[in-house]
């Protein structure tokens, strides 16, 4: 009887010794650095290529373009300090500022930055540039174009073209060390997931108040509201829209948003038969029921689009175009004046086409698939059937290779660099864009418009051409935007200072202060 | 012993082939998947919307993915056997660094997870099975069932939700801290503990009623010296036999809590590399991970032949 009271015991004390261990630890958790400002997002370090992580290395302000933005869209210098352009509009000569130095303490050049710049205008973002040839002048860098390229400067801002220092580069020609310019550099990079950060003192602009950062990619959503909720980072980019009031009620961060120009668009392939005729696309595009789905599923009756893009984007959006209208019977009457009778099952059909499409939309925006399913419903109602195939998003150029896309549906930042046309051209000019129209006879139309705007450097005529460029998009529908996008940042109640970017170049970290 | 040894190298000559099998059959499987490879590896790479069919030609490219397959498989084969396992398509790092960074994250969670659960485990599987249909038996077998039905993201989402948002004792995610390390372990230990228990509580029980425990008793010993003199020997066979299977499991590490707690494990690693096609990494992993599995198990048999000598004559035969 007393062994077995022993053994009971012995357990007894192992439980004991758990349970301590577990109480013990909630000390640890207050042992963080105060001074450090903890900020996350879901992007994973994965590589030191600017064309791969570029965008981490300018958010975090650790590398800078010549050309950067502000929040409200103004471009301004960064490694440049000013630039001009020609007489004949085809020389561009950008001047090095003056007294910046890269994080290895070495001072930024006209060579440096134009053998950084070479390496970038090899990458395919940079290759919409008609560029001639990139000299250095003095203390200038001078890119010659082929023809005249309005926008330069604000491709310039495209993280692809971060300027790093020669030493950055290994004997194999890949990104070894980053050693850029910015108000922050790398002190240590631990897997792809955390990046510690401190403050460059010699950096040329205003100087973070802050001594120390760490970057964090956190890639589940469920996770990133996890660490919202327990107030375990300063600033957290893109939570998920639906944790909004469980991030607020729990006291530690508060979700701020900010409709910016990003956008959850479907797009047709309008080669195929059911939606080669503009009325199909327009009674298509007419029974959807955007506020339903903005406020039902994204929880932001304000994400509704009423056209492509969102006033974030003020030269991109144009008030004076009639809303996307949601009229059922609207949209029935024009099905039927097309000549898309229903069937049997209530589809509609012509020629032995039925109005039917499977629409590709991405797994790891689950939110798509969500308002696909919706859409599915809603299309009924005018006897379309639609079918709705989540994948991984590299599932949407294969099916567009392979000539099997028939709709998608994606989300699309139309600011990858400060000016909506560099987007614009790739989507809506091409036979097959990725993310963009497909087999659209209107590209044509556009693509004279786009060239001219390119070439043009007078402002009111710059105006007119975009105005004529949404008007057709609006009218022909090759592409529809659904939802515009709320960027959600949670903030740490002791974050001061946070200036969110439309743009979504830089977090503006020199700006916070930790209270 | 030199039967043993035999018996060892042997079996490490099996290891290495079934690793270089398992290896051959990831690249068999990758490539079978449907879709361009280089694609996918360009959208990992750029990012979904930056990615087009230049950069998709320039990947198939520079990472030689245009070349014949038999030939891409010949020349990994070939460097394997120096000791090069390639380098990632995606980060670009060698594989080897790639995967020895996650694996050390993986082996320290699963350790750690791994002796929880038996610290846990082996004392409510010992009291069971002293008092089989008792009340300590009743209740480690409903929570036994328990743990196993709930999937471990369930179980990993409540001790966060506990601990971590309403409690604020411990970060809901994260590795830097010994802290970070308490909820992640304590999810794997639970989910290893609902199997472990019935193993240890019916090798007690087994061991109890066997012929030897009684002749024990019968010569005078009691229940628990019984018990520590001839029972745990015996009853440790299945069990270790039981706890390395576990083990050999926990190395390829556990995606749903690597995820979950934003724990850069060698399953989070394998995840993002078959969703990206990494190559390289996918073998590497492949061989690695095969070929550590096979070795965990030689280790249980020769801790089993430590328990119960008698089958060394069988080696030495």
């Amino acid at each position: 009887m007393t062994n077995k009271l022993a053994v009971t015991r012995r357990s007894a004390l192992a439980l004991a010794a758990s349970a301590t261990a577990l109480a013990g630890f909630p000390n640890l958790v207050r042992a963080q650095e105060a001074a450090v400002l903890r900020v996350a997002s879901p992007w994973e370090w994965a590589s030191n290529e600017p064309t791969d992580t570029g965008y981490i290395m300018a958010r975090m302000q650790i590398a800078e373009t010549l050309v950067m933005v502000e929040p409200d869209g103004k471009l301004v210098g960064g490694i440049a300090e000013s630039w001009t352009v020609s007489a004949d509009k085809l020389t561009w000569r950008f001047k090095i500022r003056s007294g910046a130095v890269f994080h290895d303490g070495t001072p930024v050049t006209a060579e440096a930055a134009a053998a950084s710049l070479r390496r970038s205008l090899a990458g395919e973002s940079m290759q919409q540039i008609p560029v001639d040839q990139l000299t250095v002048e003095g203390d200038a860098l001078v890119l010659k174009t082929k023809t005249p390229f309005s926008h330069l400067p604000a491709v310039l801002v495209d993280y692809a073209s971060v300027i790093l220092a020669p030493a950055s580069w290994g004997a194999d020609g890949k990104v070894a060390r980053v050693i850029a310019t910015g108000p922050f550099r790398i002190t240590a990079i631990d897997g792809k997931t955390v990046v510690e950060l401190e403050r460059f003192d010699r950096y040329w602009g205003e100087k973070p108040k802050v001594a120390r950062a760490r970057y964090t990619a956190i890639a589940n959503g469920d996770t990133r509201t996890n660490v919202a909720i327990a107030g375990d980072q300063d600033i957290i980019f893109t939570t998920v829209p639906a944790a909004t009031p469980r991030i607020d009620a729990a006291g530690q961060m508060k979700v701020e948003s900010l409709t910016i120009p990003r956008v959850r668009a479907m797009a047709f392939n309008s080669g195929l038969p059911q939606f080669a005729d503009v009325r199909v696309r327009r009674a298509i595009n007419m029974a959807i029921d955007r506020r339903g789905i903005a406020s039902a599923v994204l929880r932001h009756p304000g994400s509704a689009a009423t056209q492509l893009l969102p006033a974030a984007v003020p030269a991109w959006h144009d008030a004076s175009l009639p809303a996307y209208a949601f009229d059922v019977a609207g949209a029935n009457a024009l099905l039927d004046q097309a000549g898309w009778p229903r069937g049997a099952d209530g589809v509609r059909a012509k020629d032995g086409v039925r109005l039917a499409a499977t629409m590709l939309t991405i797994a790891n925006r689950p939110e798509l698939t969500v308002m696909g399913t919706a859409m599915q419903a809603q299309l009924k109602a005018i006897g379309m059937e639609l079918s709705v195939e989540p994948g991984p998003s590299a599932a949407i150029p294969a099916a567009i290779q392979a000539g099997t896309m028939q709709m998608t549906m994606f989300a699309r930042t139309y600011v990858n660099v400060p000016e909506v046309i560099a987007t614009i051209i790739p989507d809506f000019t091409r036979e097959r864009s990725t993310w963009g129209t497909l087999n659209w006879p209107g590209r044509d139309r556009v693509k004279a418009l786009t060239d001219e705007y390119v070439q043009s450097f007078d402002d009111a005529r710059k105006t007119a051409l975009r105005r004529e460029i949404l008007k057709i998009i609006q009218d022909e529908v090759p592409v529809a935007a659904v939802a515009w996008f709320e960027h959600t940042v949670a903030v740490n109640k002791r974050v001061k200072g946070l200036v969110i970017d439309p743009f979504e170049t830089r977090y503006m970290l020199q700006k916070v202060s930790l209270g | 012993m030199n039967g043993v040894l035999r018996v060892i190298m042997l079996r490490i000559g099996q290891a290495l082939a079934t690793a270089a099998v398992l290896a051959s059959l990831c690249f068999v499987f990758v490539h079978a998947l449907p879709g361009d490879l280089a694609l996918r590896v360009a959208a990992a790479r750029v990012g979904d919307e930056r990615v087009t069919p230049e950069t998709a030609e320039r990947i198939r490219r520079e990472e030689g993915l245009d070349r014949p397959l038999i030939v891409q498989y010949g020349q990994w084969m070939g460097n394997v056997a120096q000791g090069d396992l390639g380098r990632s398509l995606l980060s670009g790092k060698p594989v080897t660094q790639e995967l020895a960074y996650h694996a050390s994250f993986t082996l320290q969670l699963g350790l750690i997870g791994w002796l929880l659960s038996y610290l846990i485990a082996l004392p409510l599987g010992i009291m069971a099975g002293f008092r089989p249909g008792g009340i300590v038996d009743r209740m480690t077998n409903a929570l036994a069932v328990t743990l196993a039905s709930l999937p471990t993201f369930l179980v990993g989402i409540g001790l966060i939700t506990l601990f971590a948002l309403t409690l604020r004792w411990l970060p809901p995610a994260g590795f830097r801290t010994g802290a970070h390390m308490v909820l992640p372990a304590f999810t794997l230990a639970l989910s290893l503990v609902a199997f472990s228990i019935p193993v240890i509580r019916n090798a007690v029980v087994e061991v109890r009623s066997a012929f030897f425990m009684t002749y024990a008793r019968v010569k005078g010993l009691t229940p628990a010296a019984a018990f520590r003199h001839h029972g745990v020997r015996n009853a440790a066979i299945p069990v270790v036999t039981y706890a390395a299977l576990q083990f050999a499991f926990v190395i390829d590490g556990f995606v749903v809590i690597e995820t979950l707690f934003n724990y850069p494990g060698l399953g989070e690693l394998l995840v993002k590399a078959l969703i990206a096609r990494d190559v390289p990494v996918i073998m590497g992993a492949g061989l690695v991970i095969g070929f550590a599995f096979a070795v965990v198990s030689l280790l249980a048999d020769l801790m089993r032949l430590w328990f119960d000598p008698r089958g060394l004559e069988e080696a030495r035969a």
